[in-house]
């Protein structure tokens, strides 16, 4: 028993170490960019030295009457010419449609689709009058998947950016995509989501945990991992397998060759491994992460709507281990990522919870007050260090890539790191397990409310809660 | 690109396998020490005596070596090997006293021998029994059954040692194993170490010759142990020592002990305890001697640093330096050592003279080694003799009456303890004689107005250092026909005292021992 519950902490750290090392910036692969040349690359943008991409964003939007203003809002403060908006209303049972046409006073458009996928009947397409780049295509109500299969087929340039309607672009985003995708081997990336409840003033270089919740600091802490430390490392693998659908970036063909979103309950992971699956035939092709492209996006506030959204999201990780158990198994020693999902995400993340809960319940019951209390805390202080070690480490990243927060923050932040290793893990660990289950008896998405808060900056103005897709 | 991913490899590797190798060790230290610990409860002064001792500081300490003669994870048995090991680490000196097994001590429910205590009460008899006897506290205690033993000595790659007695175990009983141990340096395995320190019945002077192969066998283990500092070494132990160990050292205690006290594993001084043999009702007892028995406890309460060297009641100068303790211990037959770990093993060296304080008689005999080869001397050349007379004919009948005193006084013990120490501690000074206006005394006589009874209370008194006016006289009792026992406190009964006093004959009476009582055990008589 002793042994096992070593081996399983061995191998519970192994990923964790691994990335922890990996996402080290002596570790960055030769094409990857940092932002140290940002004002360089600001200049360039705005004297016209770049030379832009035609890039075409799709927000899919169900019931965002609330948020929708901040992001239209957000779009016309790019600093990029050659992009178009499409808002795709997908049935909206609330006054999307209205607010959208109110804020941009819609016209009809002549704009054709491309007739290569599938997706519910498209009502209507719209293009603003105020910003004769940005369309609406008012739909039937089909999901997520379904919506942005839509916008694929009606998106005229060659890179799709894919947001969700509560992403905030800051202003160089669209110049760090398209300095990122000049490789023209790049055909997908993730771009960095950072937390818009912390969003400042300087979007691109500070972030204030002031008017934030502890839930919502907590996933602050659990953005920085995951961009940072894991889906860097996992990048660098060539083992992404999750493309965050708050911000993604994608060759149009190659959703297209691929058959575009299935319509699932994790579309973004789903969408990143067809990706994968298709680029395991050709070989020079690959995932980035591109740092310096930032976007914000809100986060649940209440443990009810960050239940739900973690739930969905480990339901989202069973839906495609199933989907795709084919491919991985095919290639689960030669292919990073499906050897990264399967043992990582599945094996380590999902099924070794159960078992070490399970060791723990069975010792906890049969042997009360023997050593194996000793182990436990012993365990217990190694994964505390480690949480903080692994905390610091993404918030000296997130430093790295040129981010701070205020020296007010610094003792929230120590809280938060304590709240994080002694709380939330443990509610993780519940999420992760219960997810797992629910996934089998219960394939409901599962809607998390926004908040309706208005954001500090630009004239975002969105108010009252509604419900909505989040990020993944 | 390629070389940076073999050092990530390599980098989680090697982290991967330090968090292994601590979370290894951890758990092989948890496990190890949680399945060796045993605490026992103690008396009050002894539990406090231990709160205070600081291994870091080197403060002296007493060690309980029990060998048991049970396998692992049975239970009952019996403690059939005792050694009380003390250690002044500022002295740099260890004493050793064998405990023998056949001892007399009044036991409810089992033979009335100390190695019965371990059946009948477990391992906080045997050691309340020890501190009993000896009157001195046992800090420590380690428990170690054969196999315990055998493992320790085999992980310690064996011990070598000089055996004094040619025997082999071709007819013995108590073992089937077949052994032949000659005369001189031995090679022992951990087999033919516990067969070595087992045997009694060829063995010409019994148990103590036994006892002596005991100590000279945990000598050598102590003094092996103590040079080991391998961390695989260390491991291998503990794997030994899981559930054939018990202990109230923790792992901490050990380690502690292992390197601030492993100087005084260089004077290792033994002792025996004096006695005669008596068989009662068929049984074969060991009766203690009594006054060498509290020479042996002084010698040791000085060891301890638990009092200062004072004259005890025979008038005898005790332990104040080194010259005296040799002498006073001396005459307790005991066998010293002064021995130079670091130096090479080898007998023929004897007669290298370099230790300046040992006073002349040991001198003679001693080499500067080893008690082995010291033992080897004694009875090879001057030794022999004494060594075999000494408990069968010359002590016996010498010890005859005192034998007799003792059994009744130890009889009487548990009904005054009922198996609790009540001893916080015994006084032992040269009072002087209360003076006597008796010109006839012949008994003691326990009856109020007599001048007998007025003298003897005067002498209570004296020894309790009380006026006769603030004390009460809760309880006295005869002990032949020249002693009395007497419990006693002052009016406001915050101190009890239970004082011995005996009558010199011509002088008077006077107090020889105060025990000072946590409690008047004599209050509800």
């Amino acid at each position: 028993m002793d042994i096992l519950i070593t081996i399983f902490f061995l191998i519970s750290v192994t990923f964790p170490v691994l990335h922890i090392y990996h996402c080290l910036p002596f570790f960055r692969e030769s094409g990857e960019r940092t932002d140290a040349n940002r004002e360089l690359k600001r200049w360039k943008s705005e004297h016209g030295y770049d030379m832009e991409k035609g890039i075409s964003i799709l927000v899919p939007c169900f019931n965002e009457e609330d948020i929708i203003e901040t992001s239209v809002e957000s779009m016309k403060s790019l600093s990029y010419s050659r992009f178009e908006v499409f808002y795709i209303n997908d049935g909206s049972s609330d006054n999307t449609m209205d607010q959208l046409d109110e804020l941009l006073d819609l016209t009809p458009s002549s704009i054709a689709s491309q007739g290569e996928l599938t997706y519910e009947e498209v009502k209507k397409v719209y293009q603003s009058s105020h910003y004769p780049n940005i369309y609406v295509i008012d739909k039937e109500n089909g999901g997520k998947a379904d919506s942005l299969n839509a916008g694929i087929e009606y998106a005229t340039k060659d890179l799709v950016v894919t947001l969700d309607a509560d992403t905030i672009l800051t202003r160089t985003a669209l110049n760090s995509v398209n300095e990122a995708f000049e490789d023209r081997n790049v055909v997908a990336a993730g771009g960095m989501v950072h937390v818009l409840q912390t969003k400042t003033d300087h979007p691109l270089s500070r972030l204030s945990l002031k008017n934030t919740n502890m839930l919502i600091r907590v996933q602050v802490l659990d953005f920085l991992k995951a961009f940072y430390i894991s889906k860097l490392s996992l990048v660098r693998f060539k083992a992404l397998a999750v493309i965050s659908g708050a911000f993604g970036i994608f060759n149009k063909q190659v959703l297209i060759d691929v058959g575009g979103y299935r319509n699932s309950i994790g579309e973004d992971i789903d969408i990143t491994l067809r990706i994968q699956r298709y680029i395991a035939k050709h070989k020079d092709m690959k995932i980035s992460f591109i740092a310096d492209a930032v976007g914000y996006t809100e986060l649940p506030e209440t443990w009810r709507d960050l239940t739900k959204q973690r739930l969905r999201w480990q339901k989202a990780y069973i839906d495609c281990i199933i989907h795709f158990w084919a491919f991985f198994l095919k290639t689960l020693l030669t292919k990073p990522v499906s050897f990264f999902y399967v043992f990582e995400t599945f094996l380590i993340g999902t099924l070794a919870a159960y078992v070490m809960t399970g060791i723990m319940t069975y010792n906890i019951i049969n042997n009360p007050g023997n050593s194996f209390i000793d182990y436990m805390f012993f365990y217990l202080f190694f994964l505390i260090l480690f949480g903080i070690v692994y905390d610091l480490v993404a918030l000296r990243m997130n430093k790295h890539y040129g981010f701070s927060f205020s020296k007010m923050d610094s003792l929230r932040l120590f809280v938060t790191i304590l709240f994080d290793i002694f709380i939330y893990r443990f509610v993780a660990v519940y999420y992760v397990m219960y997810g797992s289950i629910s996934y089998f008896f219960n394939k409901k998405w599962n809607k998390v409310s926004r908040t309706g808060r208005s954001y500090s900056q630009q004239t975002a103005t969105g108010r009252l809660a509604k419900s909505r897709e989040n990020v993944s | 690109m390629k070389s940076k991913k073999i050092l990530l490899f390599t980098l989680t590797a090697l982290t991967v396998l330090v968090l292994g190798v601590v979370s290894y060790l951890f758990n092989f230290v948890t496990s190890t020490s949680a399945s060796i610990k045993e605490d026992i409860d103690r008396n009050p002064k002894v539990a406090n005596r231990m709160e205070n001792i600081d291994l870091g500081e080197g403060d002296p300490i007493s060690i309980l070596i029990m060998g048991l003669d049970t396998r692992a994870g049975e239970g009952g048995g019996r403690a059939d090997a005792m050694v009380l090991v003390t250690i002044n680490p500022a002295d740099k000196s260890t004493h050793m006293v064998s405990i023998p097994r056949d001892t007399y001590m009044k036991i409810s429910g089992a033979e009335d021998k100390i190695n019965s205590t371990y059946e009948a009460g477990g391992t906080a008899m045997t050691v309340s029994s020890v501190e009993k006897l000896l009157d001195v506290p046992v800090d420590y205690f380690v428990k170690v059954n054969f196999k315990g033993f055998e493992g320790i000595v085999d992980a310690l790659g064996g011990i070598k040692l000089n055996n004094v007695l040619e025997f082999d175990t071709y007819d013995s009983e108590f073992t089937d194993e077949k052994m032949y141990f000659p005369k001189g340096w031995n090679h022992l395995t951990g087999k033919e170490a516990l067969i070595y320190a087992r045997m009694r019945k060829q063995d010409p002077r019994g148990d103590f010759g036994r006892q002596e192969r005991q100590r000279q066998v945990i000598e050598k283990v102590i003094e092996k142990g103590s040079r080991t500092s391998s961390i695989l070494k260390f491991g291998e132990i503990a794997t030994v020592i899981q559930n054939n160990v018990k202990t109230n050292m923790s792992l901490k205690d050990m380690g502690q002990i292992q390197l601030n006290y492993r100087d005084a594993r260089n004077n290792i001084k033994q002792h025996k305890i004096e006695g005669s043999e008596e068989t009662i009702k068929g049984t074969y007892y060991f009766m203690p001697d009594e006054d060498k028995l509290k020479e042996l406890s002084n010698d040791l309460k000085v060891h301890l640093d638990l009092i200062e060297s004072e004259p005890d009641e025979s008038n005898e100068q005790a332990d104040d330096n080194p010259e005296q303790n040799k002498e006073d211990s001396g005459k307790d037959k005991e066998e010293s050592s002064e021995k130079k770990s670091d130096e090479q093993e080898n007998p023929n060296k004897k007669d290298k003279e370099n230790d300046p304080p040992q006073p002349e008689e040991d001198k003679a005999t001693e080499p500067e080694e080893d008690t082995s080869t010291k033992e080897t001397d004694e009875n090879n050349e001057d030794g022999t003799t004494v060594q075999e007379d000494e408990p069968d004919t010359q002590q016996d009948q010498e010890d005859e009456p005192e034998s007799q005193t003792d059994q009744e006084d130890t009889k009487d013990e548990p009904r005054q303890d009922s198996g609790k120490p009540n001893v916080s501690e015994v006084i032992t000074k040269n009072w002087s004689v209360v003076p006597t206006q008796q010109e006839n005394h012949t008994i003691i006589t326990f009856e109020k107005g007599t001048l007998d009874w007025e003298e003897m209370t005067t002498a209570v008194a004296k020894g309790t250092g009380l006026a006769n006016s603030d004390m009460i006289l809760w309880w006295a009792e005869g002990q032949g026909t020249d002693r009395a026992i007497a419990t006693v406190t002052n009016k406001a009964q915050t101190e009890n005292y239970r004082v011995y006093v005996s009558w010199v004959d011509g002088a008077g009476y006077k107090p020889v021992k105060v025990e000072v009582l946590y409690e008047n055990d004599q209050k509800n008589r």
